[in-house]
């Protein structure tokens, strides 16, 4: 992991995965996440931060997505500098599913609120014309219904299947 | 592959993005823990405040025609009334030429049969609709969730002894309480007499599920424009109607009456001449963008077709004017500031006012017009069953005392 050079003295904060990788990152990047913000504060910048609930391919996503969204060193960010990081976000979010859903736990999990914004609204995007099977397929999820419950449901809303 | 466990907060957060409330409905299939999350009243009320808030492209519209009586739809072929929703959007066509056509179109059944008869629409917000047949039946309807609940009736309260009365009936929002009112005003006018005998007024709560009579504080002696569209327009908190005064002996004039939805408080504003001595039939009122919009048409050489704005210090200000060879029949507003009109024969056509251009949807009201055209947004307002038991309670607790007080029963 190399730094930019733009600032001299820029100082570096160690992340660790949940299966052990660590990642090297500037600490104002890292600051985009609300979580670590908060711990650096409390000065448990001394050693490694743990990040308990991302795996490191994630981490390693995250990490990016910090380098992009870290506070400019030169004041305000430019408009073209807007476009080009809206950009880079539609790309960055075009991941298959299960990467998006893991991005989308971490950006919860991180507290990065424009992680948030972004892949839930990228999830809602994939949601939106797909059958009620091929969401609990997409989540995971256990249907909760009996067969005779469901058919209920779904007859009194037969319109919203058509 | 990762077990997931999604919190409900960001499930949550993420339904709130889907674009189109058929999805909502669709996912309350998923499993109990979605259902539960999509039908809560914190659900639906985040997600107004998302769709009135969001500054999307689309144009949606909701238009709303009479197919004309039972003997009508046997002769042209059609079995029931139908209404249609439709969105109209900016297709970028070759050579850069941007035009609004439909590119989704979906035909509606009215709620219930009874109404392919003879109804009007009172008025609309955040996504509902309210429906009143002429024997005062209401139905407040959800077009985008096909849901609709039949509201009870408001007393007869208000006519008795009286030779000459004028009903205004209102739709609106509360936002304080969340709540969404039907407002009856009921006013004696004595023609030949003095300019108002007495006024009775009725308000509908949803929350509550039950009307009650409040005081007519302010509602000036006025007569109420009452036509098949047009007549009251909810913007900014209040419902505003248009009316007829007798402001001094002899002298009649045009005003609007409004009345606040959250404080209950009725007022007179007073309109620019060029209106307020015209022709009432020829005036509609609705809502341009958050503001009041007058539309008065007059006839020399052509038709011409003027619109007022009411600005926020009541002030009017004219914002466009065209002449046509038809009679424009004015029905209200795209999101993106075009006047929506009818033409004699039925034809729903935009005027843009920035580039004067008229533009033809190819869409017909039918023999008997469009009565209600204009920019809609689909909300999840209705979808808990909340209020159908708030009603169904209302209509318990009225026949209980109905039956106590031996009096008349007006339940539906």
């Amino acid at each position: 992991m190399s730094s930019t050079l733009c600032c001299s003295f820029a100082k570096n904060v160690t992340l660790r995965s949940s299966d052990g990788q660590t990642f090297e990152v500037e600490e104002a990047a890292a600051q985009v996440s609300q979580t670590i913000k908060r711990m650096i504060e409390d000065g448990c910048t001394g050693s490694v931060i743990p990040v308990p609930n991302l795996t490191g391919p994630v981490l390693a996503l995250v990490i990016e997505y910090f380098k992009k969204h870290s506070p400019p060193s030169d004041g305000c960010p430019t408009a073209l500098l807007e476009m080009e990081i809206k950009d880079w976000d539609a790309k960055f979010v075009a991941v298959d599913n299960d990467t998006l859903l893991d991005l989308t736990l971490a950006a919860h999990y991180l507290e990065i609120q424009g992680l948030l914004d972004l892949t839930c609204h990228r999830v809602a995007d994939i949601l939106n014309d797909n059958s009620v099977e091929k969401i609990r397929e997409i989540f995971h999820i256990k249907n909760d219904f009996t067969p005779e419950e469901e058919a209920e449901e779904r007859s009194k809303i037969q319109w919203a299947f058509e | 592959m990762a077990k997931y466990y999604f919190p409900e907060e960001i499930i949550r957060e993420i339904l709130l993005r889907l674009s189109h409330v058929k999805s909502h409905v669709r996912f309350t299939c998923v499993n109990k823990s979605w259902r539960s999350i999509i039908k809560s009243p914190s659900f639906v009320s985040a997600h107004l405040a998302r769709t009135n808030g969001s500054d999307n492209d689309s144009d949606r519209l909701l238009l709303l025609k009479h197919s004309g009586t039972e003997v009508n739809c046997l002769h042209d072929g059609s079995t029931t009334a139908i209404v249609t929703a439709c969105l109209g959007e900016q297709v970028t066509e070759e050579g850069k030429h941007k035009s609004k056509s439909f590119v989704e179109y979906a035909e509606l059944r009215f709620p219930c049969k009874s109404l392919s008869r003879s109804f009007e629409v009172v008025g609309s917000c955040n996504g509902l609709v309210l429906l009143r047949r002429y024997t005062n039946t209401l139905i407040l309807w959800n077009p985008s969730i096909r849901k609709f609940v039949s509201l009870p009736k408001p007393d007869n309260a208000g006519y008795e002894g009286c030779k000459w009365a004028s009903t205004g009936w209102g739709f609106g929002f509360d936002s304080l309480e969340n709540d969404y009112k039907v407002v009856k005003i009921v006013n004696h006018v004595e023609i030949d007499g003095d300019m108002k005998v007495d006024s009775h007024v009725q308000v509908f709560s949803l929350n509550s599920g039950s009307w009650k009579t409040i005081g007519a504080v302010g509602v000036p002696g006025c007569r109420f424009l009452n036509d098949h569209r047009g007549t009251q327009a909810f913007t900014n908190g209040a419902i505003h109607w248009l009316t007829i005064a007798r402001i001094e002996k002899e002298v009649f004039q045009n005003i609007v009456v409004s009345f606040d939805v959250s404080n209950e408080i009725f007022r007179e504003i007073r309109l620019p001449t060029e209106i307020a001595y015209a022709f009432p039939s020829f005036l509609s009122i609705s809502v341009y963008g958050k503001m009041v919009a007058v539309c008065v048409v007059s006839a020399s050489v052509h038709y011409m077709c003027c619109m007022w704005v009411m600005t926020e210090c009541k002030s009017w200000t004219k914002l466009l004017s065209f002449d046509t060879i038809n009679i424009p029949k004015p029905l209200g507003y795209t999101k993106a500031g075009e006047l929506l009109w009818e033409r004699d024969g039925g034809e729903l056509t935009s005027y843009d006012p920035k580039s004067q251009k008229m533009v033809n949807h190819n869409v017909n009201g039918g023999r008997w017009g469009f009565c209600f055209a204009n920019s809609y947004v689909e909300t999840l307002v209705l979808l808990n069953e909340a209020t159908e038991q708030t009603l169904q309670q209302g209509r318990v607790n009225k026949k209980r005392k109905t039956r106590n007080d031996d009096t008349l029963s007006f339940s539906i």
